[in-house]
């Protein structure tokens, strides 16, 4: 990789450049919130495990698709450094929301359009 | 800025890092892939003078060269003419920093995958048709091969696409402000979006049939499943791909036609709107490729609806080409008239699609000849002829020389007649009721079928001009001066170089150079050895269909591949672990302090891909009667145990990040430790399920499965899942060992960072698997 242009350019004062803040104050207890955020996505696990031993029914699909929406996001948050991000709106809905809302176009058509009934 | 020594040494060719320079070998490759392809086009039209065998013995053979031509043409021509032109452009357009793309050396990999795809599809021989549509695609030889050469141009096009969105998004010049861009940018710019979003639902759509192929998965059993899934698939992916190969040439028309019309381009935000529009809207058209299929009438509906307001963009562009005409004063130079012949043809083809979206008709027309002339006027004699304008036009700055004009006319005009001949009899054809895909006819289509050959090879006959008039051209004398080559009163005027920028601004003096990697293409080319291993696993003899699982143990020639690949894994990473971190880190200071696009946008491409794995697995399940209750068939607290463990694993790898970014070495290499090994008891873990479940219980994949479609999408799910931890692991092995030579520090940790956030996902990945897949 070349870095002739760029050894330059960080003398300059990247005054071009608009350069995104990550808050600085949490820094600190970082390593506290990860622990917690591990013994959360921990306990949802057991959690998820004992309610799967429910007799089906859709309150438990339902509980169990929560949890796992909301574990997801407990590691998109904290592990991936989103809720930190100066638009966390922006990767949201960039990285997730726009490819998950494409392929669910798919999806619905896939299932919309099933020939028969699929065999065991 | 070409010396003319480039093509005359290997080593430059093979590790150019300069975005010009791989430009080059873009065009040079599909060059030569155009006159192959096109070989073949002619061999299909000197079969179809009379009905009787001329060339071709069987009917497979005659598939065969339909397929390759197809094949070659769209992922092999077309779709790398853009990728080359915006190689050589887009870093110029947008005065990116260096003059190069934001990774150069990603680029070079991208590129050298595209020769290694010609040859596995040159060479895979499938008569499939370039749709490979199932059940045949699963019962012929030849595909394993030709899947192997479109996962490598797919994963060439989405490397790309990544850089070109990075390069106009980051490496943009702070001065070149975004409604001022060359139309062409935002083409390529929308186009990338399109590869990023739809390749990866083409990789599922084919490795999907490999599956089925080499696994006895059944995704598409025509007995168990829906052979028509398939076709949901490939037309999200392939339906956009059209438009992949179209908005960059509407990018390069438009400059062409304001240059040889003296003036602006007319509407220059109704062109950027009408491409953003047509982008966001061709992911939900594709299904107007399969209105005769008995689809559902609401689906049926919502395409044809979706298909008509895609059309309204594309009539804007046109009218505001005519516009700007209308309001210049034309040069009629080669590049021009071929400009004006992509305007003719793209309409021709636009209201030829219009027809076919109309229900109605389609049910007659579908699968004639009519669809083959209306993708033909569109991609041969449209894209391609814009892709010849701007070839013709770019020409002298390029080699610094003038193409011969006269050849070039004669290019034109053997071109376009013939174009014009042969698209217009296959219309007919396709109206007098001929199917396409037939090497043989009732005698009554023999007329038109023979003008359409002659059309042909009108065509073929062009090409011979188009290498006369690059040769004379090259051998002519050097231009004085590439200001205004055309004498139109304005030259290609690009923003000013970021460098002169600088030295301008600051007074300082920076070098551009780039380096040469041997690294990277070598990159490229190992590649090769775990699909060489595979397709030995896969293809004929004893690992047909359904004994690949078996012959793991049983190939030696898929096990030396495999082996091979892992020494080249191992020197690699002894390698480059000790090299300069300068050397290997693409994120330079110049842009520190910005988010990670480069990761994120990988990312997102990653979700639209697990959406479509995971999608289609639930659409399956949904569908299906008898489906086993997870508890009963799988280990629910073993799989909860392995969560667990990768839960851990994003602990320690976020806590790893933490340290080395408060400049703790030692914990950092710790917990990265931690973390790699946490991924390899992952993976041992499913590996241990697999080889259970393999041998007894419910989830196999055997030919007397208790429960086929469950264990295809068990394994779907979780095998692509455990492919991404592999890669992970990897990737941290390889952090690993720099770290212990001392690469990383508190200000230069990028590569972790950007890992850690891969691993982060994978994790997230797995969380959702593990509810869908074991859970309910
Ligand atoms: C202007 C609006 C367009 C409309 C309304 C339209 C409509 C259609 C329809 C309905 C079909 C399916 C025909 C059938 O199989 O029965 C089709 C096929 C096709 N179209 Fe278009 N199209 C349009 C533009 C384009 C563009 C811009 C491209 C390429 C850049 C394109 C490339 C193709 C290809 C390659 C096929 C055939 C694929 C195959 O079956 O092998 N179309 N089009
Ligand atoms: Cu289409």
């Amino acid at each position: 990789m070349d870095n002739s242009i760029h050894s330059g350019l960080s003398d300059l004062g990247g005054n071009y450049m608009s350069k995104i803040e990550i808050n600085e104050d949490t820094e600190h207890n970082m390593f506290g919130i990860y622990k917690n955020t591990f013994l959360a996505l921990t306990i949802m696990t057991i959690v998820e495990v004992a309610a799967s031993y429910l007799p089906d029914g859709a309150y438990v699909t339902v509980i169990l698709l929560l949890l796992a929406v909301a574990k997801a996001a407990l590691v998109g948050a904290v592990f991936m450094h989103i809720k930190y991000d100066k638009t966390p709106w922006l990767l949201t809905l960039s990285v997730f929301v726009v490819p998950l809302a494409a392929g669910s176009i798919l999806i619905f058509n896939v299932w919309k359009d099933w020939r028969g009934v699929a065999g065991a | 800025m070409n010396d003319g020594n480039f093509f005359r040494s290997p080593k430059r060719m093979l590790g150019t890092t300069n975005a010009a320079e791989l430009g080059l070998l873009y065009f040079a490759t599909a060059f030569i892939n155009l006159l192959i392809a096109g070989t073949y086009a002619l061999l299909i039209r000197t079969e179809l003078w009379t009905p009787d065998p001329i060339y071709f013995d069987t009917a497979k053979d005659y598939n065969v060269a339909f397929t390759i031509h197809g094949t070659g043409m769209i992922f092999l021509v077309v779709v790398p003419l853009g990728a080359g032109f915006g190689n050589y452009l887009v870093p110029k357009m947008v005065a990116a920093d260096n003059n190069d793309m934001y990774w150069p050396k990603w680029n070079n990999v991208a590129f050298w995958m595209l020769p290694i795809a010609s040859v596995f599809i040159w060479f895979s021989q499938a008569p499939i048709g370039w749709t490979a549509y199932p059940p045949l695609s699963i019962l012929m030889p030849g595909v394993d091969m030709w899947i192997v050469g479109l996962v490598f141009a797919g994963t060439s096009s989405s490397i790309g696409a990544i850089n070109f969105v990075l390069t106009i998004w980051k490496g943009r010049a702070p001065y070149v402000k975004w409604m001022s861009m060359d139309l062409f940018v935002w083409g390529t710019l929308f186009t990338s979006f399109l590869v990023i979003i739809a390749t990866p639902v083409l990789t599922a759509a084919l490795v999907m049939i490999l599956l089925d192929r080499n696994f006895n998965t059944v995704f598409f059993s025509e007995s168990l499943s829906n052979p028509i899934l398939y076709q949901h698939v490939f037309w999200f992916y392939s339906h956009p791909a059209v438009y992949i190969m179209v908005l960059p040439a509407f990018g390069l028309i438009s400059t062409v036609i304001a240059k040889f019309s003296r003036t602006q381009v007319f509407g220059y935000s109704s062109m950027v709107i009408a491409m953003a529009g047509i982008a966001i809207l061709s992911v939900s058209v594709w299904a107007h490729h399969m209105y005769t299929t008995g689809i559902d009438p609401f689906v049926r509906i919502f395409f044809t609806s979706m298909t008509f307001v895609i059309a309204i963009p594309s009539g804007i562009k046109v009218f505001n080409w005519l516009t700007t005409m209308y309001a210049g004063r034309i040069k009629l130079r080669a590049p021009m008239l071929f400009a004006l012949a992509f305007i003719v043809m793209f309409t021709m083809g636009g209201i030829t699609g219009v027809y076919i979206n109309i229900i109605a008709l389609d049910l007659n027309l579908h699968d004639t000849y009519w669809v083959v002339g209306h993708f033909h006027f569109i991609v041969a004699a449209g894209t391609l002829v814009a892709m010849f304008a701007s070839f013709y036009y770019y020409f002298p700055e390029i080699t610094g020389k003038m193409y011969d004009e006269k050849m070039a006319k004669l290019h034109f005009w053997f071109w376009f007649g013939g174009n014009f001949i042969t698209f217009v009899a296959f219309q007919v054809l396709g109206m007098e009721g001929m199917p396409r895909r037939y090497y043989t006819y009732p005698e009554e289509f023999q007329l038109w079928h023979q003008i359409a050959t002659i059309g042909a090879y009108l065509m073929g006959i062009s090409i011979i001009f188009m290498a006369i008039s690059i040769h004379r051209g090259l051998k002519s004398e050097k231009l004085e001066s590439l200001d205004d080559p055309f004498e139109l009163g304005s030259g290609y005027d690009y923003p000013e170089p970021f460098a002169d920028y600088i030295k301008r601004e600051h007074g300082e003096d920076l070098v551009i150079e780039h380096k040469l990697s041997i690294w990277a293409p070598a990159g490229a080319f190992s590649l090769v050895l775990p699909f060489l291993g595979l397709l030995a696993f896969t293809e004929g003899g004893p690992f047909a269909r359904g004994k690949a699982l078996e012959s793991f143990s049983g190939s030696l020639g898929g096990n030396i591949f495999i082996v091979l690949f892992l020494v080249y894994l191992g020197f690699f990473f002894q390698k480059e672990s000790s090299a300069h971190i300068g050397e290997l880190n693409p994120v330079d200071k110049y842009r520190e302090g910005e988010r990670h696009w480069e990761i994120w946008v990988f990312l997102a491409s990653e979700v639209i891909f697990f959406t479509a794995v995971i999608g289609v697995s639930q659409a399956i399940k949904w569908n299906s009667l008898t489906w086993p209750d997870t508890n009963d068939v799988l280990s629910v607290p073993y799989t909860a145990v392995l969560t667990f463990v990768l839960i851990i694993s994003s602990f320690t790898m976020a806590t790893s990040l933490e340290h080395v970014k408060n400049g703790d070495m030692e914990k950092f290499k710790k917990y990265l430790l931690f973390t790699i090994i946490l991924g390899l008891v992952f993976l041992t873990g499913q590996i241990i399920e697999y080889a259970q479940l393999a041998g007894e219980g419910d989830v196999t994949l055997a030919d007397n499965a208790t429960y086929p479609l469950f264990s295809s999408i068990f394994y779907l799910q979780t095998g692509f899942h455990g492919l991404h931890v592999l890669v992970g692991v990897l990737f941290l092995g390889f952090v690993y060992l720099r770290a212990r030579k001392g690469g990383y520090s508190k200000d230069n940790h990028t590569y972790v960072e950007l890992i850690g956030l891969y691993w982060h996902f994978v994790d997230l990945v797995w969380i959702i698997l593990f509810t869908v897949v074991y859970l309910i």
